[in-house]
């Protein structure tokens, strides 16, 4: 987040476009909530009526994969009608009329077009978002889950600075991260690009800086995504594949595939602190403490690192992660030793400039939100406040395109996927909690009254759902939530697994695949056989 | 004023933009950031070496005069650049502090292209606005270096596979 989770209370209109935040970020959602109570507008776009939705002064329920359309769309009004922030963009922006001349064919009837949206709503927004002094935009994974996901972010960019919204209070762009310390783990270097600090590994410079530091021999190769990995071990160009806390044949797309993919693999190792269904594949399974079970750090979505405390012993053998990876290190070969996470911390702090001045005895007193360049620095609360980090915020006007796969004669429906309250992620955690598992104790499908009339479907029935990749089965959920011709479900559940449907096409920067559109056929069925 | 002025103007320009970029090296962190500085100080002073060589080229005329109006030097140039620029506070936030550093490294280089260019509408001597024309012109393939650099870290950076 280019912000603070507390600024929200202070918005004057808050922007949240495929983001369930009240289902999958519940303390930013009640934020939410009490910023709308506080006088803020509030925009909700999702294919979905989600609960936010019911809060909203316009909620805008597009067709998935037509994020890009729409914030063109806005960005025409806002300029059509002279909302836009003239000396913001003056001062601190570069390529304004580059933008201004794409989104001038982007009106609000064909950007309603594109989208299944009434066009006065789409004005609606515009004015709410341009009229705001302080607004803030938050997105999650409907933004990124798709081939075009770097550029709607790069969209939500342009809409920010078109109005002036980065480099103030209550306002940015505010990406909410889908697990407690994906933003420490990206920190630390776990990207294929970077090392910690977001420093590049194909920098000589960079790499001669960790070599001295770690005394061996780096590689300054880009490595490769989940996804890139998955080609190379069908490929045999990988013989080792080594996880840790994740459950991909859950998690990623076509699951089918992922299964053949690490069962293909020479030697699977899998660090985990339950026997997922990922580990059942493991040549080796290394059991992990859990958070609750080991000193250290999280950093948290608005870039605050905190301190975790050990409340009790890990059961059997089961270690923290950073012991089990230095025992390996050791058996290695690297003797190096850490008596506790706060020497590690130490490491860190002198190799990563965002967080030199970060140390365990500082983080006694509170989080600290990076860039903290130095000791004496007190943190970062927004980014940005004397210039964008570029030196001026560059517009990257971007065009809608279609997602990679359409619905057609075969596969008909749009099968989008989710989250919801009552699990989380894979549930190797929620799915051994007595009282979640009775609350949400099975997979299901959201379907659109009007689609299930047509197929003859009623609420409750057993249907199944077919796309190029695979089936899967699960109960209907008949509702108006969902858009006619769209349907929805969790990814969460191994039985009714959505991820037997999803589509392995990835976003040609980020890589990551567009989990939010795949095109399926539905059919009713009697029973699962 | 004479030839010989214009190019020690143009020297001292160059060897602050070197002094100002080495100066920046020492001040942060960041290898990247580091390197950059350096490898820009140094650029400066492959400029400043390549001026002194053309002035060794023409001879020594004699008699150098600090006065006039070619002199009243705009030595702030780099300094008016970080501020506007805010290169302190930019830099600490960048995950990509090349792009930041370049960016101002090739504003900096527009900046003494138009200020030649400014020099050359001004002066009366047809000689002397020949050889700011020129300085422009030098300057504006400096601008056309960096912004090219820029570029090409632009499009290298824009494939990496970034998120999370």
């Amino acid at each position: 987040m280019t912000n603070s989770i507390q600024e929200i209370k202070a918005a004057d209109a808050m922007f949240v476009i495929g983001s369930n935040t009240t289902e999958n970020h519940p303390v930013i959602g009640a934020m939410m909530k009490q910023a709308k109570r506080n006088g803020a507008k509030l925009i909700v776009v999702d294919p979905r009526r989600i609960e936010l939705a019911d809060y909203a002064d316009v909620y805008l329920k597009l067709k998935p994969g037509t994020n890009i359309a729409l914030l063109n769309g806005l960005m025409h009004v806002i300029i059509r009608d002279g909302l836009q922030d003239n000396s913001y963009i003056k001062e601190r922006t570069e390529n304004y009329e580059e933008l201004k001349r794409l989104v001038e064919s982007y009106t609000p009837e064909r950007v309603g077009d594109i989208c299944g949206l009434d066009p006065k709503d789409i004005e609606k927004a515009a004015h709410i978002y341009g009229s705001a002094k302080k607004a803030g935009i938050y997105y999650t994974m409907g933004i990124t889950q798709h081939t075009t996901g770097t550029h709607a972010v790069m969209n939500i960019s342009n809409l920010a600075l078109l109005c002036g919204n980065v480099g103030i209070e209550s306002a940015g762009v505010n990406p909410l991260r889908g697990q407690n310390n994906v933003q420490g783990a990206c920190d630390m270097g776990g990207l294929p690009g970077d090392l910690p600090g977001y420093q590049k590994v194909h920098k000589p410079e960079v790499i001669e800086k960790f070599q001295n530091a770690w005394d061996r021999e780096l590689s300054g190769k880009v490595g490769l995504t989940i996804t890139e990995m998955f080609e190379s071990i069908e490929k045999d160009k990988i013989k080792f594949l080594y996880i840790m806390g994740e459950n991909p044949i859950v998690s990623d797309p076509d699951s089918n595939h992922v299964r053949h993919v690490l069962e293909h693999v020479d030697f699977l190792v899998v660090q985990d602190i339950f026997l997922s269904e990922t580990a059942e594949l493991a040549d080796v399974v290394l059991p992990a403490a859990a958070f609750a079970e080991k000193d250290g750090t999280f950093t948290n979505t608005e870039r605050r690192v905190q301190r975790v405390r050990k409340a009790v012993e890990a059961p059997g053998e089961a270690k923290p992660d950073w012991q089990i990876l230095m025992e390996i290190m050791n058996h290695m070969g690297y003797e190096k030793q850490y008596s506790h996470p706060a020497r590690i911390m130490a490491e860190v702090a002198s190799l990563t400039p965002s967080y030199a001045g970060i140390n365990y005895k500082r983080l006694e007193h509170g989080g600290l939100q990076w860039p903290v360049p130095n000791e004496e620095h007190p943190g970062t609360r927004f980014l940005h406040k004397t210039a964008i980090a570029r030196g001026r915020g560059l517009f990257m006007p971007v065009e809608h395109v279609d997602s990679a796969e359409m619905p057609d004669s075969d596969y008909p429906y749009i099968l989008t996927t989710g989250r919801i309250l009552y699990q989380y992620h894979t549930m190797t955690m929620t799915g051994r909690e007595e009282g979640l598992m009775t609350l949400a104790p099975s997979s299901f499908v959201e379907i659109n009254e009007t689609t299930a009339n047509k197929l003859g479907i009623s609420e409750g029935d057993m249907i199944r759902l077919t796309s190029r990749r695979g089936e899967t089965h699960a109960r209907a959920r008949v509702t108006d939530r969902i858009g006619e011709d769209v349907v929805f479900m969790p990814f969460h559940y191994s039985e009714g697994q959505a991820n037997y449907l999803t589509n392995t096409a990835t976003d040609e920067i980020a890589k990551i695949p567009e989990l939010k559109v795949a095109a399926v056929r539905i059919e009713r069925v009697q029973e699962v056989l | 004023m004479d030839y010989e002025q214009v190019l020690k103007y143009a020297m001292q320009m160059e060897l602050d933009g070197s002094n100002f970029f080495k100066e920046k090296a020492g001040h942060f962190s960041n290898p990247t950031t580091q390197k950059l500085f350096q490898d820009l100080s140094d650029v400066e002073m492959e400029h400043y070496a390549y001026l002194e060589r053309q002035l060794k080229a023409y001879g020594d005329n004699g008699g150098f005069d600090t006065s006039g109006e070619v002199m009243d030097r705009e030595e702030d140039i780099f300094k008016a650049r970080e501020e506007s620029e805010h290169i302190e506070e930019t830099l600490k936030e960048s995950d990509i502090p090349d792009l930041t550093i370049l960016r101002m490294a090739y504003l900096i280089e527009r900046d003494y292209k138009e200020f030649y260019e400014r020099a050359a509408e001004y002066a009366k001597d047809e000689g002397i606005k020949s050889i700011f024309t020129k300085l422009s012109k030098w300057e504006e393939g400096h601008e056309r270096i960096f912004k090219s650099e820029y570029d090409r870290r632009m499009k290298e950076y824009m494939t990496l596979p970034w998120g999370g």
